[in-house]
């Protein structure tokens, strides 16, 4: 025990010595490149939003408001534009982006091809299901555009089910408890993607991961994970 | 131009990089090009969120970054299908110190990446089981738990290697 227990320590003295001033100066360039494109993604964000107010405005100055809100058309996908509209237009069919500041999907219902242990509600709208990448406990809701690759996660909504055992604690991941289908879970970004892990019983978790660049508020992966259920088809992950 | 930002992650790359990939060899089970991509997926996003991290304990938080992403990275792979080879593909020899009875870095690969993080975390570097219980987001006694599995485990591993390395029956 005592050897194991030495021999381990022992891993740590292993060093690759310090980095070169070029190895500094890419992790530095590395780090610069992705602020700057989550910047360029809020500024698309918000001159959507400039746009879509003066074209509101210039709309209501010729026909009133009266009608303003089942005329102007709703982008193909979402955006602050989108949001906007959501926001003041008359009640309408959809989910979760009630309240939401950072909203560029919304949620439609979903009936496609179910996923082998799932039942899935609604999905981002403009999203479907890759069907290669169903395993029985996990599966990927993408756009068509996503590669298919199931090894990769951007711009991908991915659900995976675990043994709460082997996740150990997750009551403690992430920032904010939630509540999904009456069983506690847990929220957070980590500022790639937004994670929620929450129970469905029988000591199953299931993590649902949105990249951030889908648009997903909180609210809205909390309604997305409301309309996910398990099927007795359902396995577990392991490791 | 550089600003307060870049200069204080251009320090804290210079200070703590080699630790950082040091600990990501040993996480991956001593994949070096893995541990690399998951060193420079932990810096980039110590960058972005530098501003709200920078008066907490960066070494911790930084822990937690590489442990995620060797987890998230885990749950890719488990996603990737089997392929099938006409050939066995050669393998190098293990990088294992002269005299050891077996290759430890990738007997620590075999271990589950959660309970293989506590071991590295815990016995590796040295860390006591509350800071290894707050780099993994659980409970000190999820952590003892799965430091006592995982040394258990290692040891039937060692056994294993043992029986194969030497040849003989067990």
């Amino acid at each position: 025990m005592t050897d194991l227990l030495d021999r381990l320590a022992s891993l740590e003295a292993t060093s690759s010595g310090p980095p070169s001033e070029a190895t500094v100066a890419a992790d530095l360039g590395r780090g610069r490149a992705a602020l700057r494109r989550g910047r360029l993604r809020a500024g698309g964000v918000l001159s959507a939003a400039v746009l879509a107010a003066g074209a509101v405005a210039a709309y209501a100055g010729t026909a009133g408001t009266h009608h303003q809100q089942t005329t102007i058309a709703l982008p193909q996908h979402g955006s602050t534009a989108t949001r906007h509209h959501q926001q003041t237009a008359t009640k309408q069919h959809q989910h979760g982006t009630a309240g939401s500041k950072h909203a560029k999907i919304k949620l439609v219902d979903y009936s496609g091809q179910e996923p082998p242990g799932f039942n899935v509600a609604s999905v981002p709208q403009g999203f479907g299901l890759q069907e290669q990448s169903s395993t029985g406990f996990s599966f990927i809701l993408a756009p068509p555009s996503a590669d298919h690759n199931a090894g990769s996660f951007i711009g991908k909504l991915v659900v995976t089910a675990e043994a709460g055992s082997e996740l150990g604690d997750w009551q403690h991941f992430g920032d904010q408890s939630v509540t999904i289908n009456g069983n506690p879970g847990r929220i957070g970004d980590d500022g790639t993607a937004t994670q929620l892990w929450f129970s469905v019983g029988n000591g199953v978790v299931v993590d649902a991961q949105a990249w951030d660049s889908i648009g997903m508020t909180h609210q809205q992966l909390v309604d997305f994970a409301n309309g996910v259920t398990t099927t007795p088809a359902l396995q577990l992950s392991h490791g | 131009m550089t600003s307060a930002r870049d200069e204080e992650f251009q320090e804290f790359v210079r200070r703590r990089r080699e630790k950082l990939l040091s600990t990501a060899t040993v996480l991956t089970g001593g994949d070096q090009h893995l541990a690399e991509d998951l060193v420079q997926m932990c810096l980039t996003k110590l960058y972005l969120a530098w501003p709200r991290i920078r008066a907490v304990k960066l070494d911790s938080y930084a822990r937690r970054v590489l442990v995620n992403a060797l987890i998230d990275e885990k749950r890719g792979l488990s996603r990737r299908r089997e392929q099938v080879w006409a050939d066995v593909p050669d393998r190098p020899q293990s990088a294992c110190a002269e005299g050891d009875r077996y290759d430890l870095p990738e007997a620590l690969g075999k271990l589950p990446p959660g309970m293989r993080a506590a071991v590295v975390l815990r016995h590796v570097e040295g860390l006591s089981i509350e800071e290894t219980a707050d780099a993994l987001r659980c409970s000190t006694g999820n952590v003892k738990s799965q430091t006592a599995r995982g040394l258990a485990r290692l040891r039937d591993l060692a056994g294993d290697q043992d029986h194969t390395y030497s040849g003989e029956t067990k």
